[in-house]
């Protein structure tokens, strides 16, 4: 019997604290997370880069952020605890960007950990991408 | 054709369309499904299931079969 369901997503590195130090490129789920960030920085028209300012100017390291014209003060990602988290400075950050620019990690993070899972599993794998107002979506189809 | 069909939301969160499967295949397969994702870093919550009435599924694999044959005449 087929089925239709929905998902809450959490990214998880590592199952323990890592240091900031470490070599990134060891874990292939940092891979993954590396191309979501290379992907929303192209986006976005940002570059990518390891460290964050805050309003007052004050400097924070990374282990990979990204900052845009719209955004320069930039987003961080660290991972406290093996799970991706987002540090910026949301101070006059009306329009968001803060939080659009981590939405769109997540969401390239999905995109690439479905189609990689769906080719795991033997499915012949399309990308879609669709837009909804101001929503963008992107539709992963399989089939076997 | 079994076919399963993600719509990936502009915060990542995950929609599933599972279609094709009989009986107790899609359970597994989703299972599967969600075991990959996790070992590829991203962890899946269920929030909504909505199981398909035999009725759509059977349907499902009738129109497959349907476009199947059609491919096949058009060959």
């Amino acid at each position: 019997m087929s089925q239709q369901s929905s998902y809450s997503t959490l990214i998880q590195i590592y199952a323990q604290n890592v240091d900031q130090d470490a070599n990134i490129e060891a874990n292939p789920r940092m891979q993954i997370l590396r191309k979501a960030v290379q992907i929303a920085a192209e986006d976005l028209g940002g570059e990518v880069t390891d460290r964050i300012v805050d309003c007052d100017g004050k400097e924070t390291r990374c282990l990979l952020a990204i900052r845009t014209k719209e955004y320069p003060r930039g987003v961080g990602i660290t991972i406290p605890q093996g799970k991706v988290v987002y540090i910026y400075d949301a101070y006059r950050d009306g329009k968001e960007w803060g939080r659009k620019i981590s939405a769109a990690i997540n969401q390239n993070y999905s995109v690439i950990a479905v189609m990689m899972a769906q080719e795991k599993l033997g499915y012949r794998v399309q990308v879609k991408e669709s837009q909804a107002g101001k929503q963008k979506n992107v539709v992963v189809s399989g089939g076997m | 054709m079994k076919k399963i069909t993600v719509l990936v939301d502009d915060d990542g969160n995950l929609h599933a369309d599972f279609s094709g499967f009989q009986g107790r295949t899609c359970e597994s397969e989703e299972e599967k499904f969600r075991r990959v994702l996790a070992g590829l870093g991203l962890v899946v919550k269920t929030e909504k299931l909505v199981k398909k009435s035999d009725n759509q599924t059977q349907s499902e694999c009738n129109q497959d079969i349907s476009s199947r044959n059609e491919r096949g005449i058009r060959q």
